[in-house]
């Protein structure tokens, strides 16, 4: 899923990592006080709680835990050599907000309700 | 944003809005929680408490509520119309309109 945040030469100046192809970006259960952006390469998630296909360039890895949770709920592991960028949860939500403040609220709202639904409906099947 | 809307107060067991009911308003909850129920009434799907924002899925879809809600004990509840909603999402740059649009749909 393609956010709405642009992340521009400023933000770029934050810690980038580049991480080999089958080695792990994110591990589950990180806090999602920071925020991957996917610069190059690819990535996908391991059995994540809301599967999103396979993360590309220009995304944002495992957004919805992000916005929903206080920690990450699934390894995410590069499906190719991969540049990250990692930004602090305060200033995505601060450049989020410069763009469009009710937009965050909203968005983070509708993330933790996709997450419940999706728990519920997985406590049910099992 | 919360100013000028109606905070209403409810009773343990009390019903929020029943399932096959049109989805014209969404909630937040100030104080106490809010039960989703199944079709029997017996089984709670879900459950959302104070600071949460709900509905926000099924206003955007105009869809019908699928399933009723009871609140959980003393429980304040502040009342935002469906208008609302469409008010901001339009006020919103066309990005952010998509993405909370992927978003609703992710949510039913």
């Amino acid at each position: 899923m393609k956010t709405p945040l642009r992340v521009d030469a400023e933000r770029m100046a934050y810690p980038r990592q580049i991480i080999d192809k089958g080695k792990q970006i994110i591990a589950a259960g990180t806090a999602t006080d920071q925020a991957y952006f996917l610069i190059s390469g690819r990535a996908r998630a391991c059995n994540p709680l809301i599967a999103e296909g396979e993360l590309q360039s220009g995304d944002f890895l495992s957004f919805l835990s992000f916005l929903a949770l206080d920690a990450y709920d699934a390894d995410v592991i590069a499906a190719s050599q991969a540049e990250v960028l990692i930004l602090p949860r305060g200033l995505v939500e601060q450049c989020w907000q410069d763009e469009d403040q009710t937009s965050w609220v909203f968005a983070c709202s509708l993330a933790v309700d996709v997450v419940k639904r999706k728990l519920a409906l997985d406590t049910v099947a099992a | 944003m919360t100013k000028g809307f109606p905070s209403i107060q409810m009773i343990d067991g009390e019903v929020l809005f029943r399932q096959g009911t049109a989805a014209e308003y969404f909630y937040l909850i100030e104080r106490g929680k809010v039960l989703l129920l199944d079709q029997s009434g017996q089984v709670v799907l879900r459950s959302y408490d104070a600071d949460q924002v709900f509905g926000l899925p099924e206003v955007l879809a105009g869809a019908l509520w699928p399933h009723t809600a009871v609140v959980s004990g003393k429980t304040e509840i502040r009342v935002f119309p469906a208008k609302l909603l469409f008010e901001q999402i339009d006020k919103m740059p066309a990005a952010h309109q998509d993405f909370m649009n992927e978003m609703a749909k992710l949510a039913l």
